[in-house]
Order: C-alpha cells, then structure tokens, then sequence
C-alpha cells in the first residue's frame, strides 16, 4: 500500500512540475509575443502622426504636385514654378474629394467639381467655400517633412 | 445710346433735388470724420424721424470720410443758425424723394475720380446699372415702392458692404430683400408669389450661408445681380448656376437634354433642382417613380425612363457597397484596428462616387458605369482590408482566451505545487 502512495504521490508532483512547467512557460510566451510584435514594425500603416516625410526635393521639379498621406487623410506637395515648396491638406473643401496640382494651371484643381486654389490654397473658382488647409514645410537636405498644425 | 428709362430716370432726379455733385464745403478731406451743425441739432430733437438720422451717423461709412449731411441735403453744415444751415438757397432740400435717391447717390458714386479719393476699390457702375433693373426700370416709370439704394443700403448709418452688420453683406441680404419680396400682397401687383424668400430659406445653399458661414453660398443677388437686380431668363440660367456648379453644367452641354429642354422652353437646372428651395440633391431623384424627376418628361418605357432606370441602379448598388464597407471598416476601428488604408480606399470610392454623380448631368450610362465601377473596386479594396482586420481580430481573440487558459492553468499548478510542498 505504502509503495502505491508513494508511486502515487511521486506521478502527482511529477504531474504538478509539468503543469507548472509548461503553464509558467506559455504565460511567459503570453506576454512575450505581444512585446515582440511592438518591437517589430507591423505590416499594417503607421498611425496618423503630425509630421511625416512627404517627399524628394530632386523628385518634386518646378510646377509639379504631389499626393502623400497623413495616416489616412491626403495632402500634396506641391513646387511653384518658381521653385518653392508647400504644402495643403489635399481635401477639397467642397465635398472631400482629392485635389491635385494641375502644371497647365500651375495652381491646385479638384476633378470632381471643378473647384480651383491658388497657390496658397485660397479657393479662387468652382464651388470650394474655404481655402484648403496649409501645413508646414521643412526642407532638410533632399527630405521634404510636411508638418500639420505648426 | 443711353437708354431712355436711365435718361428719364436722370431727369427726374436732377428735377427732384437739384443736386448734381456735392457743393464746395459739404465735403471733406477723406479718412477725417465729418463736424457739421445738423447733427448738434437734430441728435437734441424730440421727433424721432428728426433724431435718428443723426444717431444712426455716429457709424455711417460716409460722414466717418469726411461727407457731411449737406452733401446729400444741401444746406450749410457750419452754420449753427438753423435758417442759415437749411436755406434752400444753398441747395437744401430736406427729406429726399425715392425718385431722386439714385442719382444722388451716382453724384458721387458714379463719378471715378471722385471715388478714387474715398474707395478706390468699389466699382463706379451702380446707378448704370440699376436703370437697367426691374427696380431702376420701374422707378423711372414713377413706381415709387420699388427699391432704391437706400432701400438696401440704408440712408443714415450706411455701413461698408463688407461689413457684417450691413444689410448687404452675404449672410443679411435674403432679409434685406425679404422686406419686400416676402410681402406676398406687395408682390403681388408685380406678379410675384412672395414665396421666393421663404423658399430659398430651405435650400442648401441657404443653409451653407447660415449654418456653416460659407460666404460664397449664393444668395438672392448671386442669381439677380446686385444694382442691376432682374430675373434670369430660361436662357441663362445655366450660366448662372454654371458660375459655380461648372462640371455640371459642361456635361449637361454635352446631354441631350440640353437641346431638348431648349425645344420646351424649360430652363437647365432648375427644371430639376428648382429655383430658390434647391435642395441637396440625392440619389432617388433619378427615375421615372413619384416624386422622381426624370418622370416630369419620360415614362418607364422610353428610352430616357430606361436610361434613367441604368443609372439609378447603378448608383444605388455603388452607394449601398460604400455604406456596407464603412459600416464593416468602423467595426473593425471600434475593436482597436488601424483602418487607415481602407479609410484611403473608402475616400477613393467616395471620390468616384461624387464624379458618378456629376455624370448623371451628361444623362449617358457609359461614363457613370465606368465611374460606378470604381466605386465598385475601391469598395472592395476596402472591404478585403476590413476581412483582413476582422480575421485579426478574431486571431487576436482567440490568442487571449488561450492565454487566459494557460494562465489559469498556471495559477492550478501553483497551488497544487504550494499544496505538495506543505506536506
């Protein structure tokens, strides 16, 4: 009987040790994996920040504009033909659609309705109510950071 | 040629009042506010249509540049005995007659040179064109109800229009002309219904002047003109509308329609957005059904009411895909997932939406379709993404409940560890 309960017991703590083993090492891995998915940049987009690289200066010429994204909202970039850089929110105040840089213009233009903006982004023609919005601007280098709410 | 109603309108006018310009010594040097006597007078006097002229001055645009009340009454502003300031020989004349208002006003505001002195930046054309108006056509007719400058502009405390408490800026101007044309019994006699101002209240683009502060909202002299106030014709309604609304206006050029509404004498936009209550258009407009507007000319048969048919199937299948794909986006944003590049796709789908929508003016399935179908394609970019969130989700779900598991296993085993230990 004795060497039953002793063959009992020791299966028990053996069991127990296992269980104990295997749990602490997965509760281990539990809070690992999330830590390492934080370290490691994820797949998915950054999240809306206030200042992002929005382009090249060799890659923006003279009266040329270009779209970049604030998280999920556009702005453009855009070089006046005199070659200084600025940028706008891309949201046509009219109805949110997407403006772009018309070279042919050499101001902003919105396809949807046909709404025009200067080159400071004040609504010159078509149905826009208001000017688009004006980011900052800060050239480094060839980098052009774009910087909202400055 | 000077039209004979501004030539009558003249006459009537240098007739009524004798003025022509301002007389030496009623006007000062610009930016310096005009000391004259009238208004030590009359602020003092107990009649109020004597008083309030010169209460309402203390803010009035031209006495602040110098202009005294004898510019426009005559008299002599520094005399302090009341016959001396107003004798008729120095051109007083009082209270001026409606008749005599335009021109009075054009003795300066028409004359350039004088201007440049005071407001170079208005222009000098008004009286021009207000004999062009109904308003100017009906005065020189002797019609003494209709408006005249100061019926707008106000006599006394007359405020720059760019002001904001001006009854001519943007935001006043329905209420200054509503004065008038919301009196259903004055309007009448002029074959009006009165109805214009309270219309134009529910429309949108009195609803963008008022609720979100868009001065560029048309209102009642955006379509009328200002001094040259009159009705657009059927003809020239497009170009009115067009001013702002011109992607519309080329495609619906381009339509049919354009030449058939001209066949039928029915004006472009309006024929379906109405006059003053346009409303924010929508969708379920498009069709042959009640309350649609394709139905005022086609039925369900005809070629149009089949068009109609196309076009309003295809929108509604686009709008329907995008409210699917946001409502499953916003889902997946309320679990805590970054949705950024499906809200880009959803800003896409929107943006053909709106152009779909533009192509309904060319009333041409083809161009719509091709529009609707990236409506189409953008949804379902976003709609993947949204998947691909929720499997996320899910995994992530799953990954807790396992974790959870395997702690709670971890705090049995402990116990029973401690428990072992004890014995």
């Amino acid at each position: 009987m004795a060497a039953n309960e002793t063959e009992a017991t020791v299966g028990r703590r053996t069991f127990i040790n296992w269980l104990l083993g295997t749990s602490l090492g997965a509760t281990l891995a539990a809070a690992l994996y999330p830590m390492l998915r934080f370290v490691i940049p994820p797949e998915v987009g950054e999240s809306p920040t206030n200042r992002v690289l929005a382009g090249k200066l060799s890659e923006l010429p003279p009266n040329t504009g270009r779209v970049f994204r604030f998280g999920a909202k556009p702005g453009i970039l855009l070089r006046t033909p005199s070659g200084e850089v600025r940028a706008f929110s891309a949201i046509c105040t009219h109805l949110n659609c997407t403006v772009q840089y018309r070279p042919d213009f050499q101001h902003l233009w919105c396809a949807c309705h046909n709404g025009h903006y200067d080159l400071q982004g004040k609504n010159i023609a078509g149905p826009p109510p208001r000017p688009l919005e004006a980011f900052k601007v800060d050239v480094v280098g060839d980098d052009i950071f774009v910087t909202k709410g400055a | 040629m000077i039209p004979r109603a501004v030539l009558a309108l003249a006459c009537l006018a240098v007739a009524a009042t004798g003025l022509a310009a301002p007389r030496p010594g009623t006007v000062g040097p610009p930016g310096k506010a005009a000391v004259d006597t009238c208004l030590d007078c009359h602020r003092s006097l107990d009649e109020t249509r004597l008083s309030q002229p010169a209460e309402q001055a203390a803010t009035d645009i031209h006495r602040l540049q110098g202009i005294t009340c004898a510019g426009c009454h005559g008299g002599d502003p520094r005399a302090e005995d009341p016959e001396a300031a107003m004798n008729p020989a120095l051109g007083f004349v009082g209270a001026i007659a409606p008749t005599a208002v335009p021109a009075l006003c054009s003795s300066c505001h028409s004359d350039p040179s004088f201007m440049l002195r005071y407001a170079p930046n208005i222009p000098t054309d008004q009286a021009a064109q207000y004999a062009t108006s109904r308003h100017g056509l009906a005065l020189a007719k002797g019609d003494t109800r209709v408006a005249t400058c100061t019926s707008c502009h106000g006599a006394h405390g007359v405020l720059p229009a760019d002001d904001a408490r001006s009854p001519v800026y943007p935001s006043r101007i329905v209420a200054t002309c509503g004065r008038c044309h919301a009196d259903a019994a004055l309007m009448r006699a002029y074959g009006i219904s009165g109805n214009e101002v309270a219309d134009y209240q529910q429309s949108v683009h009195y609803a963008a002047l008022t609720q979100k502060n868009d001065l560029s909202a048309p209102t009642c002299n955006d379509c009328h003109g200002s001094h040259g106030a009159t009705p657009p014709g059927v003809s020239s309604v497009s170009n009115v509308c067009g001013t702002c609304h011109l992607t519309q206006r080329e495609l619906f050029d381009l339509s049919p329609h354009k030449e058939a509404f001209a066949s039928i004498e029915q004006p472009a936009c309006e024929t379906c957005h109405g006059n003053h209550a346009v409303h924010t258009p929508d969708d379920t407009w498009i069709g042959v059904g009640k309350d649609q507007v394709c139905g005022n000319c086609h039925v369900a048969d005809d070629p149009g009411g089949q068009v109609a048919a196309q076009l309003a199937a295809r929108l509604t299948g686009a709008n329907s895909a995008i409210a699917a794909t946001r409502e499953r986006v916003a889902r997946a944003e309320r679990a805590g997932m970054l949705m950024d590049e499906a809200l880009v796709q959803l800003e896409e789908a929107h943006q053909a939406l709106v152009l779909a929508r533009n192509q309904v003016h060319a009333a041409a399935l083809a161009p719509l379709a091709r529009e609707t179908g990236s409506v189409l394609a953008a949804a379902a970019k976003a709609d993947r993404l949204a998947q691909a969130a929720e499997d996320e989700i899910r995994f992530r779900r799953t990954g807790l409940a396992v974790s959870l598991v395997v702690i709670l296993l971890a705090a049995v085993a402990l116990l029973l560890k401690t428990r072992s230990l004890e014995r």
